[in-house]
């Protein structure tokens, strides 16, 4: 493998002026090697896990660390794979103001690349844009940092015939609404162009929509290879010209399941771009369906579950798992007891913390939210019968839920600072689902107050 | 449960009150103002629930005179038992003791005593079951309230206000709880607060962070420079500081130089020359000593060798010498033995013919050998002893048993006799006495009697009510007869005809009259008479519609009176039948007192004053009849015992006479045993077992005398044997007469003693021959060491140069200082070659010999303070360095940021939970307040349904229903027309009518296994004539519906007669308990 090698001086390398001129003459007309490099994305140096709420000091310290430990593995594939250099689609830290841990596990990783020859093209997103962006980081040897608006960067490859041109944008502001996958432009006579943006793409719910922009923009932009940010799962939109999101280094909360990592991209063609997926987070987040028979104990079904955690990283170990389970099945008193009684779920938990891989636990939550004798009730003529069905119309009545809501939330907002909620607390008539699911659990725990009723 | 009977014995006033005759349903129970109504209904809480305790102005009913507090309830409870409740009061037990028995007098609190609180508590129960008019107006809403929700929820435990109260508690727990009782939301708003300000705190490290790193880079370089420059000057002043420091050796080694030329002479001598002369001197003297030591020694020695001299036969006879010592030593002890056992012999000799003497003339050595006295014989004698010994005892025992039965048949007859003679006394006292069944009779005659003047007083009553109904029934009737006469009047329409034909008619005339309507007033008369015309089927309708109305009206009064109408006669015909059966009753108790008199009397006509009489007389000869058959039943023990006593002296005389007979037996068998065994048949026991006991003594003495006589021959033969060996060994030797003079012991000995003599002398000369010859070899080894000494001395003396021990002396201490000013040279040479860095000592000398002392001192000490202050700035410099690098890595390795984060997510993690948890509660919380308005307003529970029935039947359908708001206090009621009013508007009686109607609904709903009897005390003054009635008759329905006991105590005869005469009634009589 070929390495790389950034011709343009010091004092050219930075944001204002994201161009790097490849060396023509050294180019061999005939021959067209691979290249590979690594793509990153939403590192969010420095970010908590959240949703836990209670913590393990040794854990507590391995979950803060593993942001950084995450960027180091992504740094040590690099290195031991030799690549020709690394694109980072923005976030790569999670707040506008980083730590000086953060900021330091940065440069120091950024050190370690360009000690070892390996170029980095940086373009930053929503969490850490230009105007906030550390003065002290922009000027790193071999970080190329893109400016706000998309332009390319040279990188020259002696043995590589047209050259690679890396093209890229970062965001200036924390919110940027327009299209910059637009903008982008491939020059003539350009061998491979990788794009770079931190970007959401249509059709992608659950995101916040910054730089909006279509597949057909990406596709029109005349990219080989796209390399994406902002959406945290791994994904590959299209496959020629190659369009994909790494994801992020490193899960921090329950909706960011699964392994995660970075992309090792290889052109071994001048169109012929794959990605392979490097798992590099040290914990991993997973929720599991935890089945329960009538026959099962306790001890089944922490076997269970500890056979569902017993898992081994594909690529590089993991250090620990965070995990939710949702107790499916027909044992109603073991569903209660895993999620209610304080020593089963604290056995749970000891149980998963001494695993190979310690697994801690997230939450145990029950699949089904009512049991079968609030169901009888809720047939009943009686006033708990009344109430259920009252809680069960109120909630397929849109109307009647907003209303209930909003009182709720009028209250909710004199004792609790809205900016501590989540977003289905804040607005009155959004999230129904969420408020839909409270009553019915409203109904279905005044109910069993009925039922378990002791004076 | 129902009260049958209430005795107070002392509670307040009413001592000895006793009512009975109490049945299962309503009775009431009537009594003028101070007759113990509220006593009674006091005492009944009392027995229940216990006596009051003093408390302020508080009524406790103490009786006068200090006497505590008590009585009884009989209670028959719905499964057929009748229990006696008795609350006594103690000293130091205000509340009283509570007893519950059974009819047989057992003990049944343990069974009954839950049951009998029904799991209310006083309070509760004299809310619900016993109150007067004061506490009908106090209505515990609370437990009623909680009741109806009960109800509404289906389950009696649950109170779904409680759930909301729970469920409202939990949710402000949740905002803000006891800091022990773990997080609430705002103390962990509060803690994320506090990160968060923190954070702020550090948002500007990472600035400062960069800017230290720039200090670190400049303080680097400067340091560097520094560096160089002191280590210039280091090396200059290092050069200079080396050469100053050899000045004062330089000195020293030329003088030592000189030094060195003035010993020359000192340059020979051999080495360590004069220890070593010492050393071979001190050695030779040494050996001088130890060689005359040794020749001396060896005279010694062979003069002590020449004086030994041991004896050769003694020598030679060694081995048997040693036997025969061996031999005396064995027997050394037998001489005195032998004459021991001889001594012994003979006294066992004269010991058992002295004791052969004591058994009797008769008895010779040979007859006591011939005797055999063996256990088995002693044995034998024994048990015969022991049997006659017990026959004997057994004999007098009986004995003294028969005089003691002989004297307590004596005592019996006097005991007999004066009985008999005490019952011929009491005979003619106990005529007239009744006995418990007369008794019994007498009392059921009186309860019969009472009966039939209580039944003949309801007759008298029942009469006037069929009166008072007969009169209604009257006035009924000529109501509807008058509403049928309005009836009647209504249909008369020709008239209503004719005056209708008439206007008609009138009409055409006056609008006929303007034919042919030429003017105005043609036309206005047309109009008139169309007018007129028109009217008439509108007034026809009205009239038609009026009489409707009014038909309709008086059709349904008709049938209103006529329903009253066929109540009155129903009931009139109800109550001829009860007085019929009244009647009835009456007469078949008469036959039932004529029977008892009967019975007890034997008059069936006696009256109430020969009952009294015979109770009289009964009661004055009580006391005679029960001391005459206390008497007879003594009596009859008495003979009992005498006719006991009689057989068992019987019995006494022939077991005498059966043990005196098997003592003669006995004696026979004695005589024969003592003859067999040669001890003459006159021996007693005792005698013949001491006989025994003594010839088995004296055999065995015998038995020792001959064992001693044996052994003394052996020992005998042995002391000769020894004797002969002796002499044997002498004589061989010539020294027959050896210790001639001693015993043979002695001599033996003596001789072993020579030998051994003899045998050391031998070992001890052989000793110092060897000793002699060792002395002699150490003499020739010396003498050769010593001539190698003198010749090494010699040699010395060659080296130095000398022939005398003094002039090597005199030598060795030149040649010391000569070495000593050599040594120190060289040292000093070493030394500043070296530390100076050259070559050899002629570089040196060069180097030194070129040296101006004083300038390079000047030149070192301007160097030294130049390095000082170069060397104090670069210490200055390392020292910010350090400090700046310290909080540059503190900086880096920083992970409060991170910590603190993490904590807050955490914090958020549980405040987003707790959140939840709040919003889970809050919906509760309205959703189940909203289910509970709406099921208020829409569904009545079944309390206040019955509350509301029982309330509509009492008010005659004035008021339709109860409402009773859940969260409200106040009770509503609405009346026919749908309006609901409030409780405070209501009327007095209507109000007590409302609660009276909730709590029977309450009770009804309770649910109680044995219900309480329902205590009400007139409670219905209030009322007004009609409601009272229709409350007393829903009273009666309500007992025979739920089963319930009521008693109503009421001092108004108004209100007695207002409950159905089906309803039993008693007075409160003063009967005094006996």
């Amino acid at each position: 493998m070929a390495s790389f090698r950034c011709l343009l001086p010091q004092d050219d390398r930075n944001a204002g002026d994201p161009r790097i001129v490849i060396d023509q003459s050294e180019r061999e007309a005939s021959f067209v090697p691979e290249l590979t490099f690594i793509h990153a994305a939403d590192v969010h140096l420095g970010r908590p896990f959240s949703g836990l709420d209670r913590s393990n000091p040794e854990l507590a310290a391995l979950f803060r660390k593993s942001s950084a430990e995450a960027w180091n593995r992504m740094v040590g594939v690099a290195v031991q794979r030799r690549v020709d250099f690394v694109v980072l689609a923005g976030d790569v830290f999670d707040g506008a103001h980083p730590s000086v841990r953060a900021r330091v596990v940065f440069r120091e990783g950024i050190e370690q690349l360009y000690h070892a020859g390996i170029p980095v093209f940086l373009a930053l997103g929503n969490h850490d844009p230009l105007e906030k962006f550390p003065d002290a980081l922009r000027k790193l040897p071999g970080l190329h940092l893109f400016a706000a608006d998309p332009g390319p960067s040279r990188v020259e490859r002696r043995d590589f015939t047209d050259g690679v041109r890396i093209y890229g944008a970062s965001f200036e502001r924390s919110v940027v609404k327009e299209n910059l996958a637009a903008q982008f432009n491939r020059d003539p006579g350009v061998g491979v162009a990788v794009g770079v943006l931190h970007a959401h793409v249509s059709g992608l719910e659950g995101h916040e929509p910054y730089a909006p922009c279509t597949l057909d923009d990406l596709r029109g932009s005349g990219m080989d290879i796209w390399c994406l940010g902002h959406v945290h799962s791994r994904r590959i939109l299209c496959e020629d010209p190659l369009i994909l999101y790494s994801g992020t280094l490193q899960g921090a909360h329950i909706r960011e399941g699964g392994p995660k990592g970075c992309s090792l991209v290889t052109v071994a063609g001048r169109h012929e771009a794959t990605a392979e997926f490097f798992s590099v987070a040290p914990v991993r987040w997973e929720s599991f369906d935890l089945p329960v028979r009538e026959v099962d104990t306790v001890d089944d079904v922490i076997r269970s579950a500890e056979e569902l955690c017993a898992m081994d990283g594909p690529e590089m170990s993991l250090h620990a798992t965070v995990a939710r389970f949702t107790v499916v099945g027909a044992s109603e008193h073991l569903a209660q007891s895993l999620t209610s009684d304080p020593e089963a779920v604290e056995l749970l938990a000891e149980r998963l913390s001494q695993l190979p891989v310690p697994a801690f636990l997230e939450s145990v939550t029950v699949a089904t939210d009512i049991s079968p004798a609030l169901e009888a009730l809720k047939r009943d003529e009686g006033l708990v019968g009344e109430l259920l069905r009252e809680c069960e119309d109120a909630g397929n009545d849109p109307l009647r839920l907003d209303e209930l809501s909003q009182i709720v939330l009028k209250e909710l907002r004199r004792h609790v600072s809205i900016s501590y909620l989540p977003d289905h607390y804040r607005v009155n008539g959004s999230h129904r689902d969420v408020w839909r699911n409270l009553l019915r659990e409203a109904g279905a725990v005044t109910g069993q107050m009925f039922l378990d009723w002791e004076p | 449960m129902w009260v049958q009977e209430i005795a107070i014995e002392h509670f307040g006033a009413a001592n000895g009150l006793r009512i009975d005759g109490l049945g299962p349903g309503v009775t009431v129970i009537f009594g003028p103002n101070e007759a113990g109504k509220s006593t009674v209904l006091e005492f009944v809480r009392s027995v229940l629930f216990g006596f009051r305790k003093k408390s302020g102005r508080l009524n406790i009913y103490e009786p006068p005179e200090g006497t505590l507090r008590s009585g009884w309830l009989l209670l028959s409870t719905d499964r057929g038992h009748r229990l006696r409740l008795t609350r006594t009061e103690r000293r130091g037990q205000r509340e009283g003791w509570l007893s519950v028995t059974d009819e047989a007098g057992g003990d049944e609190y343990a069974r009954w005593a839950d049951l009998l609180h029904n799991g209310l508590d006083r309070a509760a129960y004299e809310n619900l079951f016993a109150f007067g008019l004061e506490g009908l107006r106090t209505l515990d809403r609370v437990a009623l309230r909680d009741k109806i929700l009960a109800a509404a929820v289906g389950s009696a435990g649950t109170s779904p206000l409680q759930v909301l109260k729970r469920i409202d508690e939990a949710a402000k727990r949740l905002l803000k709880r006891p800091i022990r009782d773990g997080d609430s939301i705002s103390i962990l708003q509060d803690r994320i607060r506090q990160i968060d300000r923190r954070l702020r705190e550090l948002a500007d490290k990472p600035e400062r962070y960069f800017h230290l790193r720039d200090r670190l880079e400049a303080i680097a370089q400067e340091r560097s420079a520094l560096q160089r420059q002191i280590r210039e000057a280091e090396v200059s002043l290092s050069v200079l500081s080396t050469t100053l420091r050899y000045e004062e050796k330089w000195k020293r080694l030329l003088h030592l130089e000189r030094e060195l030329n003035d010993h020359r002479d000192g340059h020979r001598f051999p080495q360590a020359g004069l220890s070593r002369l010492d050393e071979l001197l001190e050695r030779q003297r040494e050996a001088e000593d130890s060689l005359r030591e040794i020749v001396e020694n060896v005279q010694n020695l062979r003069q002590m060798r020449e004086r030994l001299q041991p004896d050769e036969a003694l020598l030679e006879h060694e081995q048997e010498i040693r036997q025969l010592s061996a031999q005396a030593k064995a027997i050394s002890g037998t001489e005195e033995e032998i004459l021991r056992l001889k001594e012994r012999a003979r006294r066992l000799e004269t010991l058992v013919s002295e004791e052969i003497a004591t058994l009797g003339r008769a008895w010779t050595r040979e007859r006591a050998d011939a005797t055999d006295p063996s256990i088995a014989l002693e044995q034998e004698i024994r048990v015969f002893a022991e049997s006659r010994r017990k026959l004997d005892e057994r004999v007098s025992a009986l004995k003294h048993r028969l005089t003691e039965a002989s004297e307590q048949c004596e005592r019996l007859r006097a005991t007999v006799r004066q009985k008999e003679e005490r019952l011929e006394y009491l005979a003619p006292l106990c005529r007239g006495f009744l006995a418990g069944e007369s008794l019994a009779g007498i009392q059921q005659w009186r309860l019969y009697r009472q009966e039939v003047s209580t039944l003949q007083e309801r007759l008298v009553s029942e009469r006037r009510r069929v009166l008072a109904l007969a009169q209604e029934h009257r006035e009924l009737s000529t109501s509807i007869a008058f509403l049928d006469e309005q009836s009647g009047a209504l249909a008369s329409p020709g008239l209503f005809r004719a005056l209708m034909a008439l206007l008609f008619g009138t009409g055409i005339v006056v609008a006929g009259l303007g034919w042919p309507f030429s003017d105005l007033r043609a036309v206005g008369n047309l109009m008139a008479g169309l007018t007129m015309c028109s009217c008439v089927p509108f007034v026809i309708r009205w009239k038609s519609s009026w009489e409707s109305r009014q038909r309709k009206r008086l059709t349904l009064e008709k049938e209103a009176l006529g329903r009253k109408l066929r109540l009155t006669s129903r009931e009139i015909a109800h109550i001829e039948q009860s007085r019929r059966n009244i009647k009835l009753r009456i007469q078949d108790l008469e036959i039932q007192l004529g029977r008892l008199a009967s019975d007890v009397l034997g008059n069936r006509a006696a009256g109430l004053s020969e009952i009294l009489e015979a109770e009289a007389r009964s009661r004055s000869a009580e006391q005679p009849a029960q001391e005459a058959r206390a008497i007879k039943e003594a009596l009859r023990m008495a003979r009992g015992q005498l006719d006991a006593v009689q057989n068992q002296k019987r019995e006494l005389i022939g077991e005498i006479e059966l043990a005196e007979s098997e003592l003669n037996k006995l004696n026979s068998r004695w005589n024969s045993l003592m003859a067999r065994h040669l001890f003459g048949e006159t021996v007693s026991p005792e005698t013949a077992i001491s006989v025994v006991l003594r010839l088995r003594g004296i055999k065995g003495k015998l038995r020792d005398l001959e064992a001693e006589e044996r052994e003394l021959d052996r020992l005998t033969a042995k002391w000769e044997a020894l004797s002969t060996a002796v002499s044997s060994l002498l004589s061989p030797m010539g020294r027959a007469e050896f210790e001639a003079g001693l015993s043979l012991l002695d001599r033996v000995e003596a001789l072993a003693r020579a030998s051994d003599e003899s045998q050391r002398m031998l070992a001890e000369k052989n000793t110092l021959a060897e000793r002699i010859r060792e002395q002699e070899l150490r003499s020739g080894v010396l003498s050769q060491r010593l001539l190698d000494i003198r010749d090494r001395i010699a040699r010395l003396f060659s080296e130095a140069g000398v022939t005398s021990e003094e002039d090597f002396r005199q030598r060795s201490t030149v040649h010391e200082v000569y070495a000593t000013l050599q040594q120190e040279r060289r040292l000093l040479i070493f030394a500043l070659t070296a530390g100076l860095g050259f070559e050899d000592e002629a570089a040196l000398r060069e180097h030194m010999g070129r040296i101006i002392w004083s300038e390079s001192r000047a030149e070192a000490t301007e160097l030294t303070a130049l390095l000082a202050n170069l060397r104090n700035r670069s210490e200055e410099l390392g020292d910010l360095n350090g400090r700046i690098a310290q909080e540059v890595e503190l900086l880096e390795a920083e992970e409060e940021t991170d910590v603190l984060l993490h904590e807050k997510e955490v914090l958020l993690a549980q405040l987003q939970k707790l959140t939840r948890e709040w919003i889970v509660k809050r919906l509760s919380s309205e959703i189940l307040r909203r289910t509970l308005k709406r099921y208020e307003s829409e569904k009545q529970p079944k309390i206040v349904e019955k509350g509301s029935e029982i309330f509509r039947t009492v008010t005659g359908g004035k008021f339709t229903r109860i409402l009773f708001p859940l969260e409200e206090d106040a009770v509503k009621a609405e009346r026919a027309d749908g309006r609901i009013v409030d409780e405070s508007i209501l009327s007095t009686g209507s109000l007590e009518q409302v609660y009276l109607s909730l709590r029977l609904a309450h009770v009804e709903t309770l649910g109680q296994e044995e219900p309480f009897p329902l205590l009400l005390d007139d409670i219905l003054v209030n009322f007004d004539q009609v409601r009272a009635a229709r409350t007393a008759e829903a009273l009666v329905k309500f007992s025979e519906r739920t089963g319930t006991q009521v008693l109503f105590f009421t001092c108004h005869v108004s209100i007695a007669d207002l409950f159905p005469d089906s309803v039993h009634q008693v007075s409160l009589v003063r009967i005094p308990t006996s």
